[in-house]
């Protein structure tokens, strides 16, 4: 799949991410794309709501927001964005958190497939 | 003026000079007739002494032929007598007739020859009648007869004398007595020779010679004879009226021929003979000249009368032009006569009653007047005005002219010169005049309020601006007393260190503000004209300010309604209007809120483009109360609800002076906790010419090439990102993933190699705040001075603060723009 194909499967935001951040290159931006594939951090989120370490959670949830929207994934910065909001609001429960993430998780999979698909 | 002045004065010159030469000619042919009638009297003159002379020569000359027949026939007795007389008795005999006469009779000298018998015989033998000369007088007489024969002048030896010969046969036979008679002594035994003065008389002999002459020039005949043969060819070609003598005189030849044939001619001076004729030409020319001196003092003077009138007429015909109407009023019989009355509107008559003519004015005053210029311009007041010595009076009202009114004055002026009974009514419009006093003070009332106003501003501006700066300096007064109180408390001194310098900040950003409203009410910014695409322009600002909003969770929409355009105008002021509105409106909009920024073209003019920016916000809104006021300096909207923003409450005064600048226009609505929506419109040149390259000129990270930067980041990929792109700009990047490396890590480094820290907000350890306090608390000088910009994918406004606080100087919402990094960059490292 070629970069530029993404917007059809995905929500991104590939023009602002090539000009904003990655200075018209594409191979940087699809070399940054499959980092995020490789590091897979939306389960080291999930094992750290799993072991009820919200600090850790937060901060996981937070820096994957922004590695997200560094990469011009509109829906995924949104859904994460909602999810550090939850963390960071007084009250929330393992389950409502558990619930936001099962709601990132299939446009999560369909993201990293995606970028797995992409060609180098 | 002048020309006019001169074809009048040209055509009475014209006149006078006519007659002038019809008396010339007049008196001139009067001369001409004159002289020729002297001359014709003269030439009668003449013609009767000629015939007198020659009648008397004719006479004294019969005479002497009487006497010649008298001794002839005395001689023919004595021959009868006797026949065979000796020559010596006949010479003796003609000696003794000759002394007898001579001695008895006035003829003069003579002498007597005769013929006898063929011999010659003569009474004075000396005296020379020689043989050949015989013939000539002796064949005449013979063939005369018994009539005595007249020989032509002719001259004799010895002396070469002038004689005339006369005569007669003696009886039947062919004896003849002659007589020669010597014309040159005649003459002095005329005693009644008077002719005219210088005048001169000739008796010729039929062949023309002069026989003998009355002269006063005493000649010889020989001397004589050029003169009357001149005389003669004149005569003879038929130029007979007068001759110029041998001194050159012009002379009258008058001549008479006698029986015998003899001609007499007198020739008479013509300065004689026109003597009278010449004084009167001399008394006649005199004259003329006198006439003429006359003619020509009396044409100056009357030229100079003639350009003094026509002076005062032009003078007269100026002034009355600025008249409608002149009317002379006589205040006796209440009459009135029309000097002027052509634009008036009413046509009066010629003369007339002078309150028939106020009442045929009474209409075309203004009503409110109407009573007034009655009243004023009765007949009563006027003689009451005039018997008090009022020379000028009147005044100003407005007059009717067709539709239309306009400011007429009306004046009465009264002269001695006029008599006491005459006054001048006149009319003169002043409508201009009257409108630009009325203007004028208008002007003046208007530039008196304005001026009040305007100290009652300043005053309050003053006021204000002296609140608005207390604010400010109390605050760093205070700080500055609470830091020597917690000297020792190093934590808290360099927090309200921090505090004074945001409060000198907050000063500083009122002082230039302040400064730059200044400058724009003196006119004296001089913003420079630059080229530039305004799409381009537009979308730069709305770039920077979309950041910001996404950091304050603010919606930010933009909207250009055009393409590219390339326009010359005043960038920089564009940039200071935009960025105050859009600041405004981000300001005063909370977290969730929308900011929209429109901007489209409107209808073009000519060359120039006019655009409207339309920024729309849904924040707290304004008062309307305020919105009156919103472009006083200082003014805030401090109803409750409205957020508490920094600001110098100069932002939209100095808008307003932009705006003005740029000939646009400001339109501000708004609603309290609606929103506010502001357009503004600006026109700009349409350039042909392309601008200079704005994203040439955008800093750019290549710009930073070879500067060191410290990044503290805690996650990978961001960090890696930032890293990259860094480096693959020729960038050195520092690492640090948490805050406490972060400072180590510029604690460590040389001192001043460090250009720049990126530091994350947000970070495990220590975080960025923490660590840029820390950083700005080593002992090293470049601590202080190195750029910390903060990092921050929590875009709330807390975390903005407590960064500024913490001593960062600057923020930027993650994920970064590596534009809007380079673009701050630049602000902080000078490469």
């Amino acid at each position: 799949m070629h970069l530029q194909e993404l917007s059809n499967h995905i929500e991104i935001d590939i023009h602002e991410a090539l000009e904003e951040r990655f200075m018209d290159s594409e191979e940087l931006y699809v070399r940054f794309l499959k980092k995020l594939e490789a590091a897979n951090d939306l389960a080291a989120v999930a094992d750290c709501v799993a072991q009820q370490n919200w600090p850790e959670a937060l901060r996981k949830a937070h820096n994957l927001k922004g590695v997200c929207g560094s990469l011009g994934l509109i829906r995924l910065q949104e859904q994460l964005a909602q999810l550090v909001k939850l963390l960071r609001s007084a009250g929330f429960t393992q389950k409502q958190v558990a619930a936001q993430l099962a709601e990132i998780s299939p446009e999560w999979e369909r993201t990293l497939e995606c970028i797995r698909q992409l060609e180098d | 003026m002048d020309i006019k002045l001169l074809n009048k004065s040209f055509k009475i010159s014209l006149f006078s000079v006519a007659i002038f030469v019809f008396f010339l000619v007049v008196s001139m042919g009067s001369l001409h007739l004159m002289r020729e009638k002297i001359l014709e009297n003269s030439h009668i003159m003449g013609q009767e002494i000629a015939a007198r002379f020659a009648t008397r020569e004719t006479a004294r000359i019969k005479s002497q032929e009487m006497l010649l027949r008298s001794v002839a026939q005395s001689m023919g007795s004595m021959l009868r007598l006797k026949a065979n007389w000796s020559d010596e008795e006949i010479e003796q005999a003609l000696s003794r007739f000759t002394e007898y006469m001579e001695n008895n009779s006035e003829v003069g000298r003579f002498d007597m020859c005769a013929v006898i018998d063929g011999r010659l015989i003569c009474s004075r033998p000396d005296r020379g009648i020689h043989g050949l000369n015989k013939v000539k007088w002796y064949q005449a007489a013979l063939a005369r007869k018994g009539d005595v024969a007249y020989t032509n002048l002719y001259q004799v030896e010895p002396k070469q004398e002038y004689v005339l010969t006369m005569a007669v046969r003696l009886g039947h036979g062919d004896d003849v007595l002659a007589m020669n008679l010597y014309p040159e002594q005649l003459n002095a035994l005329l005693d009644d020779n008077r002719l005219p003065r210088q005048s001169y008389y000739y008796l010729c002999d039929p062949n023309g010679n002069i026989m003998f002459s009355i002269s006063d020039r005493n000649l010889s005949i020989e001397k004589q004879q050029p003169y009357v043969d001149q005389i003669f060819s004149e005569l003879r070609q038929g130029n007979g009226d007068y001759i110029i003598d041998l001194e050159g005189n012009k002379r009258g030849v008058y001549y008479t021929v006698s029986d015998k044939g003899w001609i007499s001619v007198v020739t008479i001076p013509y300065d004689f003979l026109l003597g009278d004729y010449q004084n009167l030409l001399q008394w006649y020319v005199l004259t003329l000249a006198f006439f003429a001196l006359m003619v020509v003092m009396l044409g100056t003077r009357e030229h100079m009368l003639n350009k003094q009138v026509q002076n005062i007429n032009d003078v007269v015909q100026v002034m009355s032009k600025s008249f409608l109407a002149v009317f002379r009023v006589n205040l006796r019989s209440g009459r009135y006569t029309i000097v002027k009355a052509e634009n008036m509107g009413i046509v009066p008559a010629d003369e007339g009653s002078y309150n028939e003519l106020l009442q045929q004015l009474m209409p075309l005053v203004e009503p409110e007047a109407a009573t007034e210029f009655a009243e004023t311009f009765s007949l009563d007041n006027i003689k009451d005005l005039v018997k008090r010595q009022i020379y000028d009076f009147g005044g100003e009202f407005r007059q009717r002219f067709g539709k239309e009114y306009k400011w007429v004055n009306v004046r009465l002026v009264w002269d001695e010169l006029l008599g006491s009974d005459e006054a001048i009514f006149f009319f003169r419009e002043v409508d201009a005049e009257k409108l630009k006093e009325l203007e004028h003070m208008q002007l003046t009332e208007r530039a008196l309020k304005v001026a009040r106003e305007n100290t009652k501003s300043r005053n309050m501006f003053f006021s204000a601006m002296s609140h608005d700066m207390r604010a400010p300096i109390n605050g760093i007064i205070g700080m500055a007393e609470l830091a020597e109180l917690h000297s020792e408390d190093k934590n808290l001194v360099f927090d309200y260190i921090q505090k004074i310098k945001s409060s000198g900040k907050q000063l500083l950003t009122l002082i230039n503000d302040i400064l730059e409203m200044a400058r724009l009410d003196n006119g004296k910014v001089e913003h420079l004209q630059e080229v530039f695409d305004m799409t381009a322009v537009i979308q730069e600002i709305g770039g920077v300010f979309g950041a910001q909003a996404e950091l304050e969770q603010k919606y930010f929409s933009q909207d250009v309604q055009f393409g590219p355009v390339n326009v010359s105008g005043d960038l920089q002021g564009l940039h200071q209007i935009l960025n105050n509105i859009l600041s405004n409106a981000l300001k005063y909009t909370p977290a969730g809120g929308k900011i929209s920024f429109m901007v489209r073209r409107d209808k073009d003019q000519n060359n120039r483009a006019c655009f409207s920016f339309v920024v729309q916000d849904t924040g707290c809104g304004m008062s309307e109360k305020f919105l009156e006021k919103i472009y006083t300096p200082f003014e805030r909207d401090s109803r409750f609800g409205v957020p508490k923003v920094t600001g110098t409450g100069l932002g939209m005064t100095i808008v307003k002076s932009l705006v003005e600048r740029l000939d646009g226009t400001i339109h501000i609505s708004s609603k309290v906790d609606e929103g506010t929506c502001v357009i503004i419109s600006l026109p700009f040149i349409l350039a042909q010419e392309q601008p200079k390259s704005q994203v040439k000129d955008a800093p750019k990270l290549k710009d930073f090439a070879g500067c060191r930067v410290l990044v503290a980041d805690d996650n990978d990929i961001s960090m890696e990102i930032i890293t990259e792109l860094l480096t693959m700009n020729g960038l050195e990047v520092v690492s640090a993933c948490n805050g406490r490396e972060a400072v180590d890590k510029f604690a460590a480094s040389t001192e001043g190699s460090v250009q720049l820290v990126l530091m994350d907000v947000q970070m495990p350890e220590l975080d960025g705040c923490e660590a840029a306090r820390q950083i700005r608390q080593l002992p090293r000088r470049d601590a202080s001075s190195v750029p910390i910009l903060a990092l921050t994918g929590n875009s709330s406004s807390d975390d903005v603060e407590a960064a500024m606080q913490a001593g960062m100087n600057d923020y930027m919402v993650k994920p970064v723009k590596m534009k809007l990094l380079a673009r701050v960059m630049s602000e902080y490292i000078h490469v």
